[in-house]
């Protein structure tokens, strides 16, 4: 048997603690399965999810204020008590709500009816199309992490070709079709040095295109609709890459194109999956008519519907954003920057990173090479910050310093978050400064990078100019240490309650 | 982590003779005036009345945790001391013998902060009945700051 209890004081630090305390004590004792949500001074700790509800025999309130959310734990034999009765008489508490739930004719829902039942929850807050985008928002993430290890293992490769062979090895993979054609020729050249290089290249080649866009269609629909989604989604990525069939090519979509391939993809399986058949042909409704239609009208809608508008869009704005420079390039760039660094990682960080990545897979690593800059610098300057000047901060995070600054060196900006939650206003406007400054002035000299993932610092070797590269990251971080060090002087804490209006 | 950022040695009593449980708030929230934890003594003292007023703070097994949440605490902090004879404390059911008090100062901050996640990792501990014999049959005062560091 699963219980469920909610503990909440007014106090919210003593009561609310000890009777989850407890109740566990008791529950365990019995031999019975607790969860226990703490509603205290601290906010919701431990909540109970809507699966843990489908699962749970009954729930009891040990309450003394009113239960959050009370509406999530409707359908649930449940008993009541003060915190303070709960903590002395915890064994009678859960004995009371174990005879509750056995007198209950609460039947407990499948697992797949839970998984629709939370689902159908959030649903009704949206319309559908509100839905479908946020469904695709969720589908391009995982999307995009499924493609991480085909960029790292492209990008490395052109990026470590690039570090031994100078950027200009064209001439080593330009055969002539004579060349080709000759068997002899060929099975010589597999063996030199030179050989081999051609063969990474094209491996490298391949990882971009079309496997890389393929790739992420496909899982953009496996986000979406799971696993019926894949196999048209790999198909729709191919046609948005310009994949061929025979002698029909279509204008290559690149990275919005397997966007929105994989959306349709999972658009038209949502839709088959609609179609009511007698209970015999289900199976092959799963099997058979699903993925055949899904893939047919998927590949329709890459060719010759909106899919084709979306490729052009993809081209049009590759080619926009070539033909930008100078000072577009520096605004672009600041922008970009400065996303990255307004809620480090977060959603803004998020929409800033694929556009990025996707300019990156469209060969454009300059947009990458900027954001790799901006994301290091909070990590960075936060670290390097509390370790030279530690009297602005306190214990806590000056003994994060180091490992801060580390973390930073890796790309890795979630170190910053601490920082910036305690004191979010003069923290995070000179990240964002110091992150828009790098990228803008990376971005307006057109830096490129060799991998578009897991950019870090330690990436140098693979970086065009990594010199001026890290002589504009240098500057986005001393930017970023000078304005926040300067914010923390003259806008003392103390004021800072006063000029918002903050009553103490 | 060390609940003893919490507290300090002049904050713990040991065997303390006190008749009522007036007098041994009163007593605890004078140490917190003392070292520097409390803005505003009497506001404090108000805040605890109240609290106490609302429901029993006497929890069972001699262990009494009455508790301040106002803007009259500086810092989160707590004062606690074993008593050499009990008191009788409103409990559940009427009148309880009552050995062990720790007394919170709790402030109006935003939620999560460092100093309100250890006060309830106190309270976690004293749920503890090995923590809570070991603390009323200490002579030491640093037997309990022990506790107190390895919770």
């Amino acid at each position: 048997m699963k219980l469920l209890a909610i503990t909440a004081c007014t106090a919210g630090v003593a009561h609310t603690y000890m009777a989850a305390k407890f109740l566990e004590k008791a529950a365990k004792k019995q031999g019975y399965e607790i969860k226990v949500e703490k509603q205290g001074a601290n906010g919701i700790e431990d909540r109970i999810t809507a699966q843990d509800v489908a699962q749970a025999d009954g729930i009891i309130y040990a309450t003394d204020v009113g239960v959050a959310e009370q509406e999530r734990f409707e359908s649930l034999p449940n008993v009541h008590c003060k915190v303070a009765y709960a903590i002395k008489h915890s064994d009678e508490m859960i004995e009371k709500i174990v005879a509750e739930a056995k007198n209950s004719d609460r039947e407990k829902p499948d697992a797949a009816a839970v998984a629709a039942a939370s689902q159908a929850a959030e649903e009704s807050q949206d319309n559908v199309v509100m839905k479908f985008l946020k469904d695709w928002y969720g589908g391009a993430l995982s999307g995009v992490s499924h493609i991480i290890p085909l960029v790292i293992i492209g990008g490395l490769t052109v990026g470590l070709l690039n570090l031994f062979f100078g950027y200009d090895y064209t001439h080593l993979y330009n055969l002539t079709q004579e060349q080709l054609a000759d068997k002899a020729f060929m099975a010589d050249f597999s063996t030199t040095t030179q050989g081999i290089i051609h063969y990474l290249y094209y491996i490298a080649l391949k990882a971009f295109n079309p496997l890389l866009v393929c790739v992420l269609a496909a899982f953009t629909a496996y986000g979406m609709v799971g696993k019926p989604g894949l196999a048209p989604g790999f198909i729709g990525g191919y046609v948005a890459m310009g994949g061929t069939f025979g002698k029909l090519s279509v204008v290559s979509g690149g990275f919005i194109g397997g966007l929105v391939a994989g959306a349709a993809a999972a658009l038209f399986v949502m839709l088959l999956r609609k179609i009511k058949v007698p209970s015999v042909l289900e199976s092959v409704k799963t099997l058979i008519i699903v993925p055949f239609f899904a893939g047919i009208l998927t590949i329709l809608f890459m060719l010759v519907g909106p899919g084709k508008f979306f490729a052009f869009l993809n081209n049009e704005l590759g080619l926009f954003l070539q033909s930008l420079s100078g000072t577009n390039l520096l605004i672009l760039g600041f922008i970009l920057g400065c996303m990255s660094n307004f809620d480090m990682g977060g959603p803004i960080n998020k929409a800033a990173y694929l556009f990025c990545i996707g300019m990156g897979t469209n060969g454009q690593t300059e947009f990458y090479a900027a954001f790799t800059a901006a994301k290091c610098i909070p990590g960075m300057s936060l670290g390097l910050m509390a370790t030279l000047f530690p009297r602005f901060f306190d214990k806590e995070d000056r003994a994060a310093g180091t490992s801060t600054a580390i973390l930073g060196f890796c790309g890795i900006t979630e170190g910053a978050i601490p920082y910036a939650v305690k004191d979010p206003l003069r923290i995070i406007p000179f990240q964002m400064l110091g992150g828009g400054v790098a990228a803008a002035l990376i971005l307006s000299s057109k830096i490129k990078i060799g991998t578009v993932a897991g950019g870090a610092v330690f990436m140098l070797p693979v970086i065009s100019e990594p010199l001026t590269w890290l002589t504009y990251f240098v500057i986005g971080v001393a930017v970023a240490i000078a304005g926040t060090i300067a914010l923390k002087t003259f806008w003392k804490r103390g004021d800072l309650a006063a000029d918002l209006g903050v009553s103490k | 982590m060390d609940l003893t950022t919490l507290t300090t040695a002049e904050l713990i009593n040991l065997q303390v003779e006190v008749s009522s449980r007036e007098e041994v708030i009163n007593l605890l929230a004078d140490q917190l005036d003392a070292a520097g934890k409390l803005a505003d003594k009497a506001g404090y003292l108000k805040a605890v009345e109240e609290r106490e007023e609302e429901g029993p703070t006497a929890l069972g097994e001699n262990l009494a945790v009455p508790h301040g949440k106002t803007n009259a605490v500086k810092e989160a902090s707590f004062a606690m001391a074993t008593l050499k004879n009990d008191i009788k404390w409103k409990g559940i059911e009427g009148d309880e013998d009552v050995s062990i008090v720790f007394l919170l100062a709790i402030p109006d901050a935003e939620a999560g902060s460092t100093h309100i996640k250890l006060l309830t990792d106190l309270t976690c501990l004293l749920v503890d009945d090995d923590v809570r014999e070991a603390m009323i049959a200490a002579t030491d005062k640093q037997v309990v700051l022990d506790l107190l560091t390895q919770a």
